[in-house]
C-alpha cells in the first residue's frame, strides 16, 4: 500500500514533529492558558476559580467606580499609553546611538571588530537587575555622578536624576543598545567598500552617501532592531521601579501587580493578551511593509 | 560474591535510614533570614533532630505552597492577617497549642487572640509595628501620621512610601479614622484623596525595607513607613533616625508559628512548638531579629542593647491596629485607588 512516494511524505512530517511539539509546549500552551485564565472568574485569593467571564476584558475599559457605578476608564489606556510613548522614546534613542556605532564598527579591521562586537555584549553577562542596580549607584543623591559633580563644584546641591522618567529612559536604553546595534552591523558588514568608492567617484557627498548607499542597506537591520528594542520595552517591568521610583505604572508593572496584591490573576492575563495583540499587529505592519516594499523592487 | 556485597549494602542502606528515622527531622517553613541560627542549633542538640528550612518571599507564596499539600513542612510562621484563612481552609493541624504547659508563658493579650480564637492551632512567634521612620534633623519631631500623610511642604522628594496597597491603605485608614478593609466608597474616596495629595511630595514609592534603611542613613529621603526592627538596625548607624508611634494607632502584626496539616514529623514540630514557649528560646529569636518576642519572661534574657530600644515596645499612647486580609470588595476598591494613584 505504501508507496515510496507516500514513505517520502511520511517521514517528512516526522521529521517536522520535534518542531510542532516545541511550538505547542513552549508557545500554544503557555499562551492558551494565558487567554484561558483571562475568561475566568478571580479567586478570592489569587488563582482563578472554573467557569466563564469577561469581566476582566470588561475592566480594561471600564472602571467600577468606588460607589459600585461603572464608568469608562481612563486609567488603563493612559498606562498603555505610556508604555507605547517610553518604549517608543527609547527605540529613537537606542537608534541614533547604535546607528552610528554599528557602522563603526563594521569599518574596522576584521580583528578589531571581534573586539569591538565583545564589548557591546559584555554587559549581557550580567543579570538585568545587578546592571540596574549599579545605575542606582551612579544616579542616586549620594551617587558616583553626584558625588563627581558635587566634588568639581559644578552644584552645591545633589541634582534629582534618580527616580525620574529618564532614569527610567537611561535604563531602558542601556539595556537594550545591543540588541540594536547588532542587527545593523549584521547589514553593514555585508555593505561592500566597492559600493561607497563609486559614490565617492560620482561625486556623492557624505550625506549623499548615507541617504542613498548606507541607509537602504541598514533598514532592515534598523526593523528587527527597532522590534527587539520596542516589544520588550512595552513590557518592561524593573526599570520603572527601581530606576522611576514606582511612582508610574507601566503595562509590566500593571500586570504583576494583577498577581500579587490586586489578586486578579483574570483581569493580569487579560492585559498580558492585550499586550500580545498590540505586539502582533506592529509585527503585521512591518510585515505588510515589507511585502510592499518587495513588490516595489520587483516592478 | 557479587550478590552478597550487594545484600550486606542493602542492609546497611536500609539500616541507616531507619536510624536516620530515629534521630528524626524537622522542616521549617519561614520568610528568609527570620529565624535565629543559634535557636536551630540548640534545637537540633537537645533533641537530636535534624532541622533543614525552605523559605517563602510572600503570604501569597505561604498559602499557595500549603494549598497544594504542604510540601512535605512541619513547621511555618503566618501573621494574625493570613491565619484565620489558614485555618479555616482547614491547612493546619490542631496541635492544642493553649493546651501545651508553656502556652502560660504567652503574654496575656496574645493568648487565644482573634486570629485563633481556641488558641489550638498556633503561638505568637514575633510581633512588631509598622510605623514611620523619620530624620530628626531634617523632620520636626511628631507623634501623629499627619507628618507623613500631609507632609510639610519643605518635605517634598524627601518622602518614601510602601509600594503596596494593603499597607498604605491600612496606615491611611488609621490616620484618617476610617475602618480597616472598608467598603464603604466615601470612606475609601477619603482614602484616595489622602493619597492623590501626599502623591506630589513623595519621591519613590518602594517597600523594600533595606533599601529605605539605606536611604534614610544616606540622608536621600527623610520620612519613609517602615518597620520598628528595620529602624532600630538603621538609627544603630544613625543616631537622629527616630521611630514615630502616632497617636492614631500603631498598624501592628504578630507572626505564629504554626504545624501544616499533613506535617509528617508532627510530634517533632509539637517539641520545637514547646521549646520556642520557653522564654529563654524566644529571647534567642529577639536577639537576632530584634522584634519583640510574643513570650512573656523573654525580655530577661534580651541583650542589653535592644532591653530598652523604643522600637521594642509601643507606648500606650498608640493603640495597636491588627493589620486584617481584606475581603475582595475591599481589595476591589483598594486597588482601584492604587491604580489610579499611579496611573
Amino acid at each position: 500500500m505504501s508507496t515510496p512516494a507516500n514513505q517520502g511524505k511520511l517521514a517528512e512530517r516526522a521529521g517536522m514533529l520535534p518542531a510542532a511539539l516545541f511550538v505547542a509546549a513552549f508557545l500554544l500552551v503557555p499562551l492558551g492558558l494565558v487567554v484561558a485564565y483571562s475568561f475566568m472568574p478571580a479567586n478570592s485569593f489569587g488563582g482563578v476559580d472554573p467557569g466563564f467571564s469577561t469581566d476582566a476584558y470588561r475592566n480594561v475599559l471600564y472602571e467600577q467606580r468606588l460607589d459600585g457605578s461603572f464608568r469608562l476608564s481612563a486609567a488603563y489606556l493612559l498606562i498603555v499609553w505610556r508604555s507605547i510613548y517610553v518604549a517608543g522614546l527609547t527605540t529613537l534613542i537606542v537608534l541614533a546611538i547604535s546607528l552610528p556605532v554599528a557602522i563603526y564598527i563594521a569599518r574596522q579591521v576584521p580583528r578589531r571588530r571581534t573586539f569591538l562586537l565583545l564589548m557591546v555584549t559584555i554587559p549581557f553577562w550580567a543579570n538585568i537587575l545587578i546592571r540596574t542596580f549599579a545605575w542606582i549607584l551612579l544616579l542616586r543623591d549620594t551617587g558616583v555622578i553626584n558625588g563627581f559633580l558635587t566634588a568639581l563644584g559644578v552644584i552645591s546641591s545633589p541634582l534629582p536624576l534618580l527616580n525620574t522618567t529618564g532614569a527610567v529612559l537611561v535604563g531602558l536604553v542601556y539595556t537594550f543598545a545591543p540588541f540594536m546595534v547588532l542587527p545593523i552591523y549584521g547589514r553593514m558588514e555585508r555593505l561592500q567598500q566597492s559600493q561607497l568608492e563609486a559614490a565617492h567617484d560620482l561625486y556623492a557627498n557624505r550625506w549623499q552617501v548615507f541617504r542613498h548607499i548606507v541607509w537602504p542597506a541598514a533598514l532592515p537591520g534598523v526593523v528587527a532592531g527597532s522590534l527587539l528594542t520596542f516589544i520588550p520595552c512595552l513590557g518592561s517591568l524593573i526599570a520603572p521601579e527601581l530606576l522611576g521610583g514606582g511612582k508610574q505604572m507601566m503595562l509590566g508593572n500593571l500586570i504583576y501587580r494583577q498577581f500579587s496584591e490586586a489578586r486578579n490573576w483574570p483581569f493580569g492575563a487579560a492585559i498580558a493578551v492585550l499586550l500580545l495583540v498590540i505586539v502582533a499587529l506592529i509585527g503585521l505592519v512591518q510585515v505588510y511593509l515589507a511585502r510592499r516594499k518587495f513588490a516595489g523592487k520587483v516592478a | 560474591m557479587k550478590s552478597s556485597l550487594f545484600a550486606v549494602l542493602a542492609c546497611s542502606a536500609s539500616f541507616a535510614a531507619t536510624v536516620a528515622a530515629a534521630e528524626g527531622n524537622l522542616n521549617l517553613y519561614n520568610y528568609s533570614g527570620y529565624i535565629s541560627e543559634d535557636l536551630v542549633k540548640k534545637f537540633e542538640e537537645k533533641y537530636d533532630v535534624k532541622v533543614t528550612s525552605d523559605s517563602y518571599d510572600s503570604e501569597e507564596t505561604l498559602l499557595a505552597k500549603l494549598k497544594l499539600g504542604g510540601a512535605g513542612y512541619d513547621f511555618a510562621v503566618g501573621s494574625q492577617a493570613i491565619l484565620p484563612i489558614i485555618i479555616s481552609e482547614g491547612l493546619a493541624e490542631n496541635i492544642g497549642a493553649s493546651a501545651m504547659p508553656g502556652y502560660a508563658n504567652v503574654i496575656p493579650e496574645l493568648q487565644k487572640p482573634e486570629w485563633d480564637p481556641t488558641g489550638e492551632y498556633s503561638i505568637p512567634y514575633q510581633w512588631g509595628t509598622t510605623n514611620f521612620a523619620i530624620d530628626t534633623d531634617v523632620v520636626p519631631a511628631s507623634d501623629s501620621l499627619k507628618s507623613l500623610y500631609e507632609p510639610d511642604a519643605a518635605l517634598a522628594g524627601k518622602i518614601n512610601m510602601f509600594d503596596s496597597s494593603s499597607e498604605v491603605i491600612a496606615q491611611a485608614s488609621i490616620y484618617l479614622g476610617v475602618p480597616q478593609c472598608s467598603e464603604d466608597p466615601d470612606q475609601m474616596q477619603k482614602v484616595a484623596d489622602l493619597l492623590m495629595a501626599q502623591k506630589p511630595s513623595v519621591r519613590s514609592y518602594s517597600s523594600k525595607a533595606g533599601a529605605i534603611r539605606d536611604q534614610l542613613v544616606a540622608g536621600e529621603i527623610a520620612m519613609s513607613p517602615l518597620y520598628s526592627g528595620s529602624t532600630m538596625r538603621g538609627r544603630e548607624l544613625k543616631p537622629s533616625l527616630a521611630y514615630v508611634y502616632p497617636k492614631e494607632g500603631s498598624l501592628a502584626w504578630v507572626d505564629n508559628a504554626f504545624v501544616p496539616k499533613g506535617a509528617k514529623n508532627l510530634e517533632n514540630a509539637k517539641l520545637f512548638i514547646a521549646f520556642l514557649l520557653e522564654p529563654e528560646n524566644a529571647a534567642m529569636n529577639t536577639n537576632f531579629l530584634k522584634y519583640p518576642s510574643g513570650i512573656s519572661g523573654a525580655e530577661a534574657f534580651y541583650d542589653a542593647a535592644i532591653k530598652d530600644a523604643p522600637e521594642m515596645a509601643a507606648p500606650a499612647t498608640s493603640p495597636l491596629v491588627f493589620k486584617k486580609t481584606c475581603g475582595d470588595a475591599a481589595v476591589k476598591l483598594q486597588d482601584l485607588i492604587w491604580t489610579n494613584l499611579m496611573k
